[in-house]
This record gives structure tokens, sequence and C-alpha cells, in this order.
């Protein structure tokens, strides 16, 4: 060996590492012949020495409790906030829901309910009262009660509001006496008939607070059931379904329930 | 049987602490041990270790055993943080020999009190090797503390370092003229073969 090669392995010899095959024997070899290279290996292995002086000395250290408190309060808010995500998803959607679907669907449905009432008010008001009663099979025998009030007032805007209520219903029915007595005098007269429970309104305020109101009966899209967050037929979209508008006495509609 | 660090890791990707809780066991004391000889600084140490650790929670994933051990991973990570600290507070690197040495003096309960003099002249050399490492270039610096004082092999020290094996060799042979003639200006080493070469290493 010489000394250029006894330098390739004077730090593992220094250090006590496995050289491959008879290194070792030879590099030692070599030393006691050359006295450089012999007096490296000294220095080599002073310099070991004293880093194993350290190693030994920094067995023991090991990063404090609070470290490893802190890494596992990490893991476990990591972990804890990843499962968080999907358990405050569903949560947080029913909490939404109602916050902007209903007020859309009542937005919805009253727009429809004007744009219904300017048509029959427009148009034909009284061929299409006729097909509302038929489809329901509510009696138009009151009328005339109604027809004498709103010919009274036909110059008014109510107007075309009033001829809705005085064909859809009859005297008796169009008053709603808070939403249980509604339900109760079952507003059809068709045994046949089921209705969900009344919804309110957007700004229809408590319904038990009202005091009386008339129902209207009107037709809608189906796609209206949807958008209140009621289960449809999507095959049906282009059907139309019946429900009954609760209209307070100042004349805002405040709750509706739908024919099934 | 002891799960490996693959097994472990697999199941602290699934959220499993306790395979995160022997992870960090396993190897919390040598990255500890490296960010401290690397800085001389405990309270750096500490904050790597936190560091490397958290790393590991979000990115676990990104270990491919296939390039390497899982505590090379971590080493390389703590390599980076360390050498992140020591940028931000370069001040806290004593590297002057006047430096009064107390945050790299040892634990007085971890010395033997059998022979005060030999504990004194083992304090100093601790002292004294423990400022030269802290005075050589980190270039050198985390190959000398990786080979000689955590004992990785050259190969390991260069997956941590992502150099050849090669330039590991050389740095660890520079690194060593640097700690020598170090020491031998503190008079912790005799000064018969100063002037030594170095020779390239071509393992």
């Amino acid at each position: 060996m010489k000394c250029r090669d006894f330098e390739l392995v004077v730090l593992s010899l220094a250090a006590r590492r496995p050289l491959e095959g008879d290194g070792a024997r030879q590099a030692l070899a070599h030393a006691e012949d050359c006295r450089h290279c012999d007096l490296r290996l000294t220095e080599e292995r002073a310099l070991a020495s004293g880093i194993w002086t350290v190693v030994r000395d920094l067995a023991a250290e090991e990063a404090p409790p609070s470290v490893e408190n802190a890494v596992l309060a990490a893991f476990r808010e990591r972990h804890a906030g990843a499962s968080g995500c999907i358990a405050r998803s569903l949560p947080g959607w029913k909490r939404q829901r109602p916050r902007w679907m209903l007020p859309a669907a009542a937005a919805l449905i009253l727009a429809m309910i004007s744009v219904a009432a300017i048509l029959h008010h427009s148009g034909h008001p009284d061929r299409e009262l006729d097909t509302s009663i038929a489809r329901s099979g509510a009696s138009g025998a009151q009328e005339p009660e109604f027809g004498q009030a709103n010919s009274q007032s036909a110059s008014k805007p109510e107007r075309s509001v009033a001829s809705i209520r005085s064909g859809s219903m009859t005297s008796k029915d169009q008053r709603y006496v808070g939403p249980r007595s509604t339900t109760r005098r079952n507003l059809t007269n068709n045994p046949a008939e089921a209705t969900t429970d009344f919804f309110p309104l957007m700004g229809g305020g408590d319904l038990d607070s009202l005091e009386s109101g008339e129902v209207v009966r009107v037709e809608l899209p189906a796609s209206v059931l949807l958008a209140a967050g009621l289960a449809a037929n999507l095959d049906t979209e282009g059907e139309t379904v019946r429900a009954d508008v609760v209209f307070a006495q100042d004349g805002l509609a405040r709750a509706i329930r739908f024919l099934r | 049987m002891t799960p490996t660090d693959v097994e472990l890791l697999q199941q602290i990707t699934a959220g499993d602490e306790l395979a995160f809780t022997t992870v960090y066991r396993r190897h919390q004391a040598r990255i500890y041990k490296f960010a401290l000889l690397m800085s001389g600084s405990a309270a750096i140490a500490e904050d790597v270790t936190q560091e490397v650790f958290i790393v590991l929670i979000r990115e676990a994933g990104r270990y491919d055993a296939s390039r390497g051990s899982l505590s090379g991973f971590l080493y390389g990570i703590a390599r980076n943080h360390v050498l992140r600290c020591l940028e931000r507070d370069r001040s806290y690197v004593p590297i002057a020999d006047d430096s009064d040495g107390q945050s790299i003096a040892p634990l007085p309960e971890l010395i033997a009190q059998c022979d005060p003099l030999d504990d004194l002249a083992r304090n100093e050399m601790i002292k004294s090797v423990r400022q030269a490492v802290l005075a050589l270039p980190t270039r050198y610096r985390d190959v000398v503390v990786l080979c000689d004082f955590q004992e990785l092999s050259y190969v390991e020290a260069a997956q941590v370092l992502g150099r050849p094996v090669g330039t590991v060799c050389s740095r660890l042979h520079r690194g060593h003229a640097l700690l020598l003639e170090k020491l031998r200006s503190s008079g912790k080493i005799g000064s018969e073969t100063h002037g030594a070469r170095s020779v390239r290493c071509f393992a």
C-alpha cells in the first residue's frame, strides 16, 4: 500500500469501520513503515476519540417531552381536522339549506303566483277559474258573494286576486284561521286528496299569529317542489302541481301547501 | 414483530396516532442530536425536531422507500431546517474559541465524578470538538455530523445530502482536515503531522 492509498482508508481505519478484504491489515502494515502515515493515523484516531467522547456525552440527549406533546397535538389536530371536515360538512349543508333554499323557493312561488294572477286577471279569469275548480273539485257555489265584492272593487289592484279567490274557494273554506284549523277543515272537500302541511313563505312570519286569511288554489310547475326541498319526480318536469296559498288580510302570501 | 417504518407510515397516513408515536420515539433522538450538533443550540434543536415531525405529519406520503431510509428522509428535512435557522439566526452559532460555550456545555449530571482531572480534560475535549465542528462551513459540517457523529455510511449520507458518494468522501476528508487544524490550534491534538496533505477520496 502506498501513502495515497493509505489516505483513502485512514478515516475508516481510525473510526474502526470495516474495510474491504484485508485493507485494514495492509493499511496498518503501511503505517508501521511510514512515519508520516503513522502520525496521520494517530491524529485521526485522536480526532475519532474526541468525536466518540462527544457521541457518548450526547447519548442520553433527546428532544424534551414538550416537543412530543406538540407534535402529537399537531397530529391529532390534523387528523381530527380531516375527519371534522366531513363531519362538519353535512350539518353545515343542512344548516345552510333552509337559509337560502326556502327563501328562494318562496320567492319563486310568489313570482309564479303573481304571474299567474296577472295572467288570470288580464286574460280569461273566469275560464281559468272554472278549470281550477273542476280540477280541485272545490265548489264555486259561493262565487256570487265574492263576485259582488269583486265587482265593487273592479278598478282596484286587488281585483285580480279577488277573482282568483272567488273561483277557488267556497266562502267558508276561504277563511283561514291558523294552519291547524285549515288542515282540519279540508279545504278541498275531496277526501281522496292529500295535502302537505303548510310551509311558511318568505316574510310570512309566524302562522300561528295569523288570525285569519284566505286560501287560494293555484297550479305551479312541478319544479317548485324541488325548489321547496320536496321530493319530485324529475320525469314530470313539465307537469304542474296544485297548491293552496294562504293570503293574509294584508294581501301577502304567508304559506303554501301542495296537493298530492 | 416490530413494524417497519414503511408499515408505520402507512398507518400514520390513515391517522394512527400510536404508529406516529412509535416513529417519533424511534427517530426523535437522532434528529435532535443532529440538529444540536449542527446548530450548537438546544432551542434550535427542539424547533427543528418539532418541525421535522410536523412535516412528516403533513407529507408522510412524500416519503419514497426506494430512495432511502426514513431516517435519511428525516435527516434531509432536519438539515434543511437547520440551515434555514442558521441563516436566520447566525449569531446563535458560537464560532469563536473564546465564546463561553454555555450552549454546548455537557449537562453536569451526565458527567462521571470519579476523577476531577479526567472530567476536566474530558469536558475540555468535548467543548473543543463541538466548537471545532460548529466552526466548520456547513457543507463540511453536515457531512462530519452525519458520518462521524451519527455514524451513517457514506452512501446513506450521500442520500441525505443528495450528493454523490465521492463528494461526501472528499468533504469528509476536508472536514477532518479543518477539524484537526482547529484542534491543533487549541492544543487538543499534537502538531507533528501539521501540514499533512489531504488526498481526494475515490471511493
